[in-house]
C-alpha cells in the first residue's frame, strides 16, 4: 500500500506553495524565451530549472568578448560621456575614439583566443616539455598584451581626468589638442601591442 | 562541430566538457533542453536501479526522485558558484555558469548510469539495508566527484580553492537534497512512501549509519521512515 | 591604471544587500528571533570594520607607509565588495538548509565566517596592492599590517559573533 506524502512537512513556508511559487517564475521565464525565439526544448527546460538559464535573459554579450571587453567598454563610456560635456570642442576626435575602442577590442578578442588555448585541458594534461614551453611561452606574450591593454586602459581613464582639469582651468580650445594628443600616444601604443601579436615562435 | 543527438552529446559531455562551453556560455540557448533531457533520463534510469531493492512501487518513486537529487541542488547553488569563482570583483557570467553546472550534472548522471549495472548486481544480492543506504551514497559520491571537479575547473580555470569548495558545497547540498527526498531503499517489508517525513538532516542520518549512535529509542522492527539520529533539544533550538 | 574602485554608498549597496539576504535566509531558521538574525550577518560586519579600521590607519600612519587614507578605505571597500558578494551567493544555500533541516542557523554561521574569510582575504591584497600602487617600497610592512588587521578583525568578529549567539534567546 502506497502512501502519498508525509504529515508535517515544511513549516514556513509550506512546500506546496514554494513549488508553485518557483514553477509560476519558470513558467513566466519560459514565455519569455519564446518570445525572444529560443528553442522550444529550452523554454520547457526553463519550466524546472530556471535559475540556470536566466542568463539566456541577459543581452547576449559581444561573440568576441575577451576578458577585458567589460574594463574597455566601461572605460571608454565614461570618456564618451564626459567629452561633450567637458570639451565639446574636441567633438572631432570622437571618430579617433572609436577607432582606438575598436582596435583595443581586436586585441582583446585576441586574449580571448590566448585563454582557450590555455585552459584547454588536453594540452596542460601535455606530458611533451616542448608543448609545455609552447604553452609558458604562450602564457607570457598572452600576460605581455593584457598588461599593455590595461596601460591604455589607464592612459584613457588620465585623459579624462585631463579634460576635466583643463574643463576647471576654463582653458578653451586647448583640450582638442589635448586630446588628440592623447589619442596618437594611445594609437602608438595600440599598434605596439598589434606588433607584438604578431610576432609568432621561431 | 555542435552534438546534435543525445547519444553524441554524451559522447561530448564525457570527452570533451569544455569544448562545450565555448564562448562563455552562447550555446546555453542550444543546449539547455537537450541537456536537462540527458540528466533526467540518466537519473531516472539510475532510480530504476536503485529502487530493485525494494521493487514495486519504489521502482517508479526512486525513478521520479533522483532527477530531483541532482537538479535541485544546482538551482540552490548557482548564486553561491558565480560568487566563488568571481574575477576582480566580477561574479562569474550567469551563462558560462548554467551552461558549466548543466554540463557537469550532466556528466554526473551519465556516470551513475554507467555505475548502475554494478550497483544493480550488488543489490540483487540483497545485502543489509545499512550497507545498501552506504553503497548508494558512495557510489553517488564517485560519481559525483568528476562532474563537480569540472564545474569548478570550468569556472576557475583550474583554481584549486574555487574548485574544492565548488565540489564541497554542491556536494553538501545534494546530500542534503537526497535526504529530503528519501526513502530511496526501502527495509524489506516496511511501508513504502513517496516521501518521509522531515526528520534530522543528512548529517544527523550519516552519522547514525557510519557510527550507529541512536539518540531515540527503536520501537521493535525499524521502519525505513522511523526517526533516527539526534533530534535538537526543545525541538528547534540550534 | 587604479589598485582599486572607490567605496562609495551606492557602490556598497550590492555587498550590504547580500550581508542582509545571509541573515533573512538564516531567520528563516527561527522566526521568533528573525529580525535579529537578519540584521546579525550585516551588523557583525560593519561593527568588525567599524572596530579594527581606526588601528589600522594609526598603524599605517606611524609606519610611514604611502598609500592615503582613502585609497585604504578603497581597500577596506574591496573587502566588504568580496564579503557581500559571496553572503549573497550562499543566501540561497543558507535557506534551504533552513527550511528542509534544523542546521540553519549552522548554515548561516558557516556562511558569515566563510563571507568573511573572502571578504579579509581581498581586502589584505587590495592594502598591499594600494600600497604598490601608490609607490611604496616596504612590502614587508605592509602584509605584515594588513594580516595583523586581518586577525584583529576576524578576531573580533568572532567575538561578537559569540555574545550575539548566546544574546539570543532559547525556545
Amino acid at each position: 500500500m502506497v502512501s502519498a506524502f508525509g504529515d508535517a512537512w515544511l513549516g514556513l513556508p509550506p512546500w506546496g506553495t514554494a513549488a508553485g511559487l518557483y514553477l509560476l517564475a519558470g513558467l513566466c521565464l519560459a514565455l519569455l524565451l519564446t518570445r525572444q525565439g529560443h528553442p522550444t526544448g529550452t523554454a520547457l527546460s526553463a519550466c524546472v530549472a530556471w535559475p540556470l538559464l536566466l542568463g539566456l535573459l541577459q543581452a547576449r554579450p559581444a561573440q568576441t568578448g575577451g576578458p577585458l571587453a567589460v574594463r574597455i567598454a566601461a572605460a571608454f563610456q565614461a570618456l564618451e560621456e564626459t567629452l561633450p560635456a567637458q570639451a565639446p570642442e574636441a567633438a572631432a576626435c570622437v571618430g579617433e575614439l572609436t577607432a582606438l575602442r575598436a582596435s583595443l577590442s581586436a586585441a582583446d578578442q585576441r586574449l580571448r583566443v590566448a585563454d582557450r588555448i590555455l585552459a584547454d585541458p588536453c594540452l596542460q594534461a601535455g606530458e611533451s616539455g616542448a608543448v609545455r614551453a609552447d604553452l609558458d611561452t604562450l602564457r607570457a606574450a598572452r600576460d605581455r598584451a593584457a598588461a599593455e591593454i590595461a596601460e591604455v586602459l589607464g592612459g584613457v581613464h588620465r585623459l579624462r581626468i585631463q579634460v576635466g582639469m583643463l574643463a576647471l582651468t576654463e582653458i578653451r580650445g586647448e583640450a582638442a589638442g589635448v586630446v588628440e594628443h592623447h589619442l596618437r600616444q594611445l594609437h602608438a601604443r595600440v599598434r605596439a601591442i598589434e606588433e607584438l601579436s604578431s610576432l609568432g615562435p621561431p | 562541430m555542435e552534438p546534435r543527438t543525445l547519444p553524441t552529446l554524451a559522447a561530448a559531455v564525457l570527452a570533451h566538457p569544455h569544448r562545450l562551453l565555448d564562448d562563455d556560455g552562447a550555446a546555453l540557448s542550444r543546449l539547455a533542453g537537450p541537456l536537462l533531457l540527458l540528466t533526467t533520463l540518466c537519473a531516472a534510469l539510475f532510480g530504476l536501479v536503485v529502487g530493485c531493492y525494494d521493487g514495486g512501487w519504489q521502482l517508479l518513486w526512486a525513478a521520479l526522485k533522483l532527477p530531483a537529487v541532482l537538479l535541485l541542488p544546482l538551482v540552490v547553488t548557482v548564486p553561491a558558484l558565480r560568487a566563488l569563482h568571481a574575477r576582480d570583483g566580477e561574479p562569474a557570467g550567469l551563462r558560462r555558469t548554467g551552461l558549466a553546472a548543466l554540463v557537469a550534472i550532466a556528466r554526473v548522471a551519465i556516470l551513475c548510469t554507467a555505475a548502475a549495472p554494478l550497483l544493480w548486481l550488488v543489490y540483487s544480492l540483497h545485502p543489509p539495508y545499512a550497507l545498501a543506504i552506504l553503497l548508494l551514497a558512495g557510489g553517488l559520491g564517485l560519481c559525483g566527484l568528476p562532474g563537480l571537479t569540472f564545474l569548478g575547473r570550468a569556472l576557475g580555470s583550474g583554481r584549486f580553492a574555487p574548485t574544492a569548495a565548488t565540489v564541497l558545497l554542491v556536494g553538501v547540498v545534494i546530500a542534503q537534497t537526497g535526504w529530503l527526498l528519501r526513502p530511496f531503499v526501502v527495509t524489506p517489508g516496511a511501508e513504502v512512501t513517496l516521501l518521509c517525513p522531515r526528520a534530522g538532516d543528512v548529517f544527523s542520518g550519516l552519522g547514525v549509519r557510519l557510527f550507529g549512535r541512536v539518540r531515540v529509542d527503536d520501537a521493535g522492527v525499524p521502519r525505513d521512515c522511523a526517526e533516527r539520529g539526534y533530534v535538537p533539544r526543545g525541538g528547534g533550538s540550534w | 591604471m587604479e589598485a582599486t574602485q572607490p567605496l562609495t554608498l551606492p557602490g556598497s549597496a550590492r555587498p550590504l544587500a547580500g550581508l542582509l539576504l545571509l541573515g533573512l535566509a538564516g531567520a528563516a531558521a527561527r522566526p521568533e528571533v528573525a529580525v535579529v538574525l537578519a540584521a546579525l550577518p550585516l551588523g557583525l560586519t560593519i561593527a568588525a570594520g567599524v572596530m579594527s579600521a581606526p588601528l589600522l590607519f594609526v598603524l599605517h600612519q606611524t609606519l610611514g607607509l604611502a598609500a592615503s587614507p582613502g585609497r585604504m578605505l578603497s581597500a577596506l571597500g574591496e573587502g566588504l565588495r568580496a564579503a557581500g558578494s559571496l553572503a549573497g551567493g550562499l543566501a540561497p544555500v543558507v535557506l534551504f538548509f533552513a527550511l528542509t533541516s534544523m542546521r540553519g542557523g549552522q548554515a548561516m554561521a558557516l556562511g558569515l565566517a566563510w563571507s568573511g574569510w573572502a571578504g579579509l582575504r581581498a581586502a589584505r591584497g587590495a592594502l598591499c596592492r594600494v600600497e604598490a600602487a601608490a609607490g611604496g617600497e616596504r612590502t614587508v610592512a605592509v602584509a605584515a599590517l594588513a594580516e595583523a588587521w586581518c586577525t584583529l578583525c576576524a578576531a573580533l568578529g568572532l567575538r561578537l559573533a559569540w555574545l550575539a549567539w548566546h544574546g539570543l534567546p532559547t525556545t
